[in-house]
């Protein structure tokens, strides 16, 4: 009878997380809803800076790079929203049944799956984002009329980042929780409506999603309020802890 | 099988069923699979423990009741039940892919529970429909798995090769795994299952959907692989179970209706039909079989050719039944070829341990001792 004792030294304790890690993140960039998210988002850029860059050469109206860089963000956040959450709302109830069972009956702590799929989901989301609000940065920068700031432009990108980062957490938490993912993705947007609805009764200092889109046109020239950004980051860095954290239980204690 | 201590259970004896009251408490004292008292001590060389595992899904379904069982070291169990009996249910409760109810699941000692990832690395599983993710191969999935087990790669990578070799996947090993048969499935689950070097295997149906050449060889696996591990094989096939399993634990709506070797199991069926193949001229066997037919033992006595076929009656003691026939056999001067008993055992012995479980009718509040 062979003992577990003499190979229990082999293993690796973070070797599973990494494996779940990798495995989603090559499963996502190869959904169809992901690589519609991209195509999408690019062709949209692409028209409308064409669009924009032409107006700008033929007609020589000056095109303000802050006005271009804001409409395309605004493109990033609600245009593509649903897709960001129908890529991350099925993260795990998707998987549920037999497929999760050939993973979770292995050497995987439940937290250990969890983290994996939504730092998986995180890193396509913010990297996806980051990658075309870059190429939109240094687009505007090159071609039209010069009136960003560069650490303007970054701070920005981070107010975005912060807000998508407590969206996706919340989509994957959800999907940890319910078995649907039908059901997961109406959930998100009620309480996406529901939280935005009821934060925009708050006063205007305090940064809520709403505020931080007005502010950005402010933001991407370089106008900034160093302090309520900061909030800004605490607070959707704190509530998407603490969302996970409520998902990440809540998963370790349901049966798959 | 754990008694409960201080209460009333019942004991069955052949066809009687006796109530027992029982308000002695066992201290340090467990009832073995196979009947006898064995100290608590020896529970070190427990793999898997069970105690009151009970799971309600929902407070809609009662998928397993009141589930105590203790598997030793090296042992091969076979569960038996019919479709919804709770097999599964409690295969997924000993892996951890469930939380009990009620109740708890011991598993090389420790408990067992969702995050019990350094237990499971000692198991190997296969599910009942085992599924792959889409776009792997047989070498990508198995480095999945060997990496979800926490295999450094001068670990796995030697071992998910013998692997492929052994199951006979070579050839289409960089083949995606969405075009395989069924036969290929279940030959890659089990290199998955095997990839850890597990002490011990729960297999949820291996042999379903195999042609059979594949489930020989599945059986073939399953008798070498239980020389050094434990092995929990649920099966509807009871000819399967006969044939690679020694003991048996049948589940019956959620509840253990027998716990025991599969000896214990066959033992309870009662044998009464026979077959004799008998040597001798025609004439003495026609008188003998007359002379046989008239004692009171035998229900009824056919012979063709050489071949005496036999039923005896329920109440009646085997061997005095036999010893009689034997002696008239031989005053016959009729040489006996051979002898056996007719009839799948295990599956006549398990049907009739279902029929008997039903027949309690409001009996059933109590326990029926299982072994």
């Amino acid at each position: 009878m062979n003992s577990g004792t003499a190979k229990t030294e082999q293993y690796q304790k973070w070797l599973p997380y990494w494996a779940v890690f990798q495995s989603d993140m090559q499963q996502t960039v190869n959904t169809w809803v992901y690589r519609l998210w991209l195509l999408a988002s690019i062709l949209v850029l692409a028209g409308f800076f064409t669009y924009r860059f032409g107006v700008y050469k033929e007609a020589g109206i000056i095109q303000h790079g802050s006005l271009f860089f804001l409409q395309s963000l605004r493109w990033t956040i609600l245009g593509s929203m649903t897709l960001v959450v129908v890529l991350t709302t099925g993260c795990i109830s998707s998987e549920r049944g037999t497929l999760a069972d050939s993973v979770l009956s292995r050497g995987i702590s439940r937290y250990q799956y969890f983290m994996g799929k939504w730092h998986a989901r995180l890193t396509t989301v913010l990297g996806t984002f980051l990658l075309l609000g870059t190429i939109t940065i240094v687009g505007c920068i090159f071609f039209l009329h010069e009136d960003l700031s560069f650490k303007g432009c970054l701070i920005a990108l981070a107010a975005i980042c912060a807000l998508l980062f407590t969206v996706v957490t919340c989509c994957v938490t959800v999907s940890a929780i319910l078995n649907s993912t039908a059901l997961g993705i109406v959930t998100v947007w009620v309480l996406l409506y529901g939280v935005t609805l009821g934060l925009s009764y708050f006063p205007s200092v305090h940064l809520s999603p709403e505020v931080t889109l007005q502010a950005l046109p402010y933001m991407v020239k370089g106008e900034y309020d160093i302090q309520a950004l900061g909030r800004l980051y605490i607070w959707t860095l704190g509530i998407s802890l603490g969302i996970s954290s409520i998902g990440m239980v809540w998963f370790a204690r349901r049966d798959i | 099988m754990l008694i409960p201590a201080d209460s009333i259970f019942v004991i069955a004896i052949g066809r009687f069923i006796r109530v027992t009251y029982t308000p002695l408490v066992f201290e340090s004292v467990f009832l073995t699979s196979g009947g006898g008292l064995v100290p608590a001590d020896q529970s070190d060389n427990l793999v898997v423990e069970t105690y009151k595992l009970t799971k309600i899904y929902q407070n809609k379904q009662i998928a397993l009741n009141d589930v105590s069982l203790r598997i030793e070291r090296g042992t091969v169990l076979g569960l038996l039940g019919s479709n919804g009996a709770g097999k599964t249910t409690l295969l997924r409760l000993i892996i951890g892919l469930h939380r009990p109810t009620a109740g708890w699941v011991n598993v090389f000692g420790k408990n067992m529970t969702p995050n019990s990832a350094d237990l499971r690395r000692k198991i190997g599983y296969i599910p009942t429909n085992p599924q792959f993710p889409k776009g792997m191969t047989p070498i990508t999935y198995l480095d999945y798995m060997a990496r979800l087990f926490g295999l450094p790669q001068d670990v796995r990578k030697p071992r998910l090769a013998s692997l492929i070799r052994a199951v006979d996947l070579l050839g289409a090993s960089g083949t995606p795994i969405s075009g395989f048969s069924s036969g290929m499935i279940a030959r890659l689950a089990v290199a998955a299952s095997l990839i850890n070097e597990p002490d011990l295997l729960i297999w949820d149906e291996p042999t379903h959907g195999l042609d059979p050449e594949a489930r020989r060889s599945m059986l073939e696996l399953i008798k070498s692989l239980s020389k050094e591990k434990t092995l929990i094989v649920s099966s509807h096939n009871l000819s399967d179970i006969d044939e690679v399993c020694d003991h048996a634990a049948v589940l019956s709506h959620g509840q253990l209706i027998f716990y025991g070797s599969l000896q214990d199991l066959k033992g309870r069926m009662r044998r009464n039909h026979f077959e004799l193949d008998l040597e001798g001229d025609q004439k003495s066997i026609t008188k003998a079989v007359q002379i046989i037919r008239t004692l009171s033992e035998f229900k009824s006595v056919q012979v063709k050719q050489k071949k005496l076929e036999i039923y005896l009656n329920d109440d009646v003691v085997t061997t005095t039944a036999l010893a009689n026939l034997f002696m008239t056999l031989t005053d016959s001067k009729i040489n006996l070829l051979g002898i056996k008993s007719i009839g799948q055992q295990t599956e006549e012995a398990f049907l009739d341990l279902v029929e008997q479980e039903e027949s309690r009718g409001f009996a059933r509040i109590y326990k029926q001792q299982a072994a």
